[in-house]
């Protein structure tokens, strides 16, 4: 069992790819590569648990945590969750009325990060 | 009436790093039982709360990749097998630590502090269709979960 956390810096969004179980664990480094990615000035992050496929008390503590922190600074947490058993996780605690969840990976940026259309 | 039983054991340290053995062997069991794949996941998620309470309340919690100071303390997961349900009996030697009873959560709360009090306990009820706690000072506690294999039978 691990967890694998890959980030991916677009233009206006950062996406944070994990693959495995999101638990007592494994939910530290989720925590720290978050952190770290606000004091480099990412604003709008999505954690995408497309391939996470395990998620407990702590991982929804960690997620909360980084909604959190991503607040105090301005900025926003979406999830991207295709799951059904997490998302039933999500849906028993509440918590899918907290995060803004989105299906897919593509639908997630479009709506955290709409194309700007061009005005020149 | 179901009387045929098998029972399997597992012994872990009590650390967060082996939940992932404890869900592998109640998700193998499980399945070979003949639970439908989202009852599996119920009765994974649980067992992984009930053992992530004892690491993080009855134990205290030790911060992942630090070494225990003395001998690590055990969780001892028993599995009993029944033709309608699975039992998973769960012992530590710990300090007394019943699940809450809270039949809801405060989310806005839990989401204003990040403090997770009760969401473990919370979701254990939520997932399973019977929770008993018992406690003898000395030799620990012991949290027994039942899942029945269909919904709408006694409990379930």
């Amino acid at each position: 069992m691990n967890l694998a956390v890959n980030v991916e810096r677009a233009d206006k969004v950062t996406i944070v790819d994990l693959v495995g179980e999101l638990d007592a664990y494994t939910s530290l480094e989720v925590r720290e590569t978050v952190v770290r990615l606000i004091e480099e000035g990412a604003r709008d992050i999505i954690i995408n648990l497309e391939k996470v496929d395990f998620i407990d008390s702590v991982g929804l503590g960690t997620l909360v945590g980084c909604l959190k922190r991503t607040a105090e600074h301005g900025g926003t947490i979406s999830l991207v969750c295709a799951n059904p058993q997490i998302q039933k996780v999500f849906d028993i605690t509440g918590l899918s009325k907290i995060f803004a969840i989105y299906p897919t990976r593509d639908e997630a940026i479009r709506r955290v990060a709409p194309a700007t259309p061009s005005s020149e | 009436m179901t009387t045929r039983r098998r029972d399997l054991a597992l012994m872990v340290p009590g650390e967060a790093e082996y939940l992932c053995l404890v869900r592998d062997l109640v998700t193998t069991v499980a399945r070979k039982a003949g639970f439908p794949d989202c009852r599996i996941g119920e009765i994974e998620i649980a067992v992984d709360e009930a053992c992530a309470n004892i690491i993080e309340h009855a134990y205290g919690r030790r911060p992942p990749g630090e070494p225990h100071v003395g001998k690590p303390q055990a969780i001892a997961v028993r599995l009993a097998l029944f033709p309608d349900r699975i039992e998973v009996r769960i012992r530590d030697r710990g300090r007394c630590f019943p699940p809450e009873m809270a039949s809801s959560l405060d989310i806005a709360e839990f989401a204003a502090s990040g403090r997770r009090r009760g969401i473990g306990s919370y979701i254990i009820r939520s997932f399973v269709d019977e929770v008993h706690h018992s406690y003898r000072p000395g030799r620990g506690n012991e949290l027994t979960l039942v899942k029945y294999l269909a919904k709408g039978v006694p409990g379930g």
